[in-house]
């Protein structure tokens, strides 16, 4: 059955979460944080993380801790680590299962 | 003649595309801005675009699924959330205008990074609009459906030929157009769902300029066509308040066809006085259907002094129809009857046998006896009440009379 939208997470979400797993922060603050994180690789368009925020909000993932004129300040949830460490696991068993099969035909790392 | 060009000058356009062709909106508002027009503040109004001419430059602007309604009447007048607005900004993108369910933020910044960077997140926003508009789209439909059925109490036939069949097919159309518009835009925002969730990208060099002869011409006939059924109805409706239609009775002078109470009183008959004038009563409406080319609303409240010096005296309602066949006028006896049959006190009246090909009788909500007669393609629903100490016609005579009446015709 296909897994519904929020069950695998994508890069972006995945990142998010991987921001306020640091601390309660803002959204303006975790865009920075991932391009820290990622040393730019990774560059989370602004819709998209408002997009992202408010889903995960809906979901419990994160939740409102304060409001400062126009700026809010999220914090994660246990709900929020679950998910990441969920995700976590999955991506890496992806890595295993892939450096296992490398190994297997024979390739090895330099 | 050369149209003078100033900058800072306002220019009015009809966007070529709906709101929902996300592709073709951003292309256009692009294409504008390279021609020196730029999309203003605000600048969508009663869906116009306000352009300011300016020196033409690359604009890049995106269409944002806005997370909640933009009605004016919303949370925050429909404007977007300020955080959001507020981290756009930091991107260099800024907050022009709103068009229905999207948002539209402009960038002439050459590195700015993009708006949308992860598609699924993308096709996730536009969840909102889809099932918004799916709303909007079920909601139309069920009171589409629900009027239809309030109007169509009646009967579909007596429906169609009191408001007129032409204007009822025409209102049909148009609702099932508008639904239809409704349908395909729901279609259209799950395509562009899938486009994002498969594809990954939207295209942003769309040809806006292959659909804009169709969308406007659509736009211009649907804005036609609301137009010109609204200005019917008011004027069906004006005619109606104001009894526009309605003749009374002693200024009427064509030939009735049908017995009213004068016939009823037989041949002899001395004095004739309507009662209750000045009250809205004591009238005569006719008029003209494609499916019923003649009818007749008739209203007469008299008393009639007898030969024998009896007075016949009360009220007789007809409601009178030559249908262009006898199946319609079937249709139509069949459907009075349905319809009193659904009033609280309808009680049913035996009558004799009749030179007719449908007739019922019954005691309307009022109390009145009423009968329903057709004979080829004529129909006649008659109540009379009667209200002389001296002399009540029988039900079974001024039937009768009213079905000779109508087989003479």
């Amino acid at each position: 059955m296909p897994k519904k939208a929020m069950e695998i997470l994508t890069e972006s979400m995945f990142y998010v979460l991987m921001a306020f797993c640091q601390s309660p922060m803002c959204g303006i603050d975790a865009a920075d944080y991932i391009d820290r994180r990622t040393k730019g690789r990774l560059q989370i368009g602004p819709a998209t993380l408002y997009t992202i925020l408010a889903k995960f909000e809906k979901e419990k993932y994160i939740r409102e801790i304060n409001v400062d004129g126009r700026k809010r300040t999220y914090s994660i949830t246990e709900k929020g680590i679950q998910a990441y460490e969920e995700e976590l696991a999955r991506l890496r068993q992806c890595v295993a299962d892939a450096e296992y099969a490398f190994l297997e035909r024979g390739y090895h790392y330099d | 003649m050369t149209e003078t060009k100033k900058n800072g000058q306002h220019v009015y356009r009809l966007p070529p595309c709906p709101s929902y062709d996300v592709e073709g909106m951003e292309r256009w508002l692009a294409d504008m801005a390279q021609q020196g027009l730029f999309l203003v503040k605000d600048g969508f109004f009663a869906g116009i675009a306000t352009f300011e001419r300016n020196e033409p430059k690359s604009v890049k602007y995106r269409l944002e699924a806005a997370p909640k309604s933009t009605s004016m009447w919303a949370d925050n007048g429909g404007e977007p959330d300020p955080e959001a607005v507020e981290l756009n900004e930091k991107y260099h993108w800024t907050y022009v205008a709103k068009r229905r369910n999207f948002y539209i933020y402009s960038s002439s910044a050459p590195g700015a990074r993009e708006l949308n960077t992860d598609p699924k997140v993308q096709a996730l926003a536009l969840n909102a609009v889809r099932k918004r508009q799916a709303g909007a789209a079920w909601n139309a439909f069920f009171w589409v459906v629900l009027y239809s059925l309030l109007l169509l109490r009646k009967g579909l036939f007596l429906t169609m030929i009191e408001a007129g069949t032409w204007f009822f097919l025409f209102g049909t159309v148009l609702v099932l157009w508008l639904c239809l518009d409704s349908l395909l835009e729901v279609i259209a925002l799950v395509k562009l769902q899938k486009k994002l969730s498969t594809d990954g990208v939207l295209d942003s060099e769309k040809n806006w300029k292959k659909h804009t002869v169709f969308y406007y011409c659509k736009n211009v006939a649907q804005f036609g066509l609301i137009a010109l059924f609204i200005c019917i109805l008011i004027h069906n409706w004006s005619d109606s308040v104001l009894e526009k239609n309605q003749i009374p009775l002693g200024e009427y002078h064509g030939v009735l066809p049908f017995a009213v109470m004068t016939d009823f009183a037989g041949e002899g008959s001395r004095g004739y006085r309507m009662t209750m004038s000045g009250m809205g009563f004591n009238t005569v409406e006719e008029w003209s259907d494609c499916l019923a080319p003649r009818n007749i609303k008739y209203d007469e409240h008299a008393e009639v002094i007898r030969m024998d010096g009896t007075i016949l005296e009360g009220g007789l309602y007809i409601d009178y129809h030559e249908t262009i066949s006898p199946h319609i006028a079937k249709k139509l006896a069949v459907e009075y009857y349905q319809m009193a049959q659904r009033e609280k006190h309808f009680q049913p009246l035996a009558i004799p046998p009749l030179d007719v090909d449908y007739c019922a009788a019954y005691m309307d909500e009022l109390h009145f006896p009423t009968v329903i007669l057709q004979k080829e393609n004529i129909v006649i629903h008659a109540s009379f009440y009667q209200t002389s100490d001296s002399y009540t016609m029988e039900l079974a005579e001024w039937v009768h009379m009213l079905a000779e009446s109508i087989t003479a015709h």
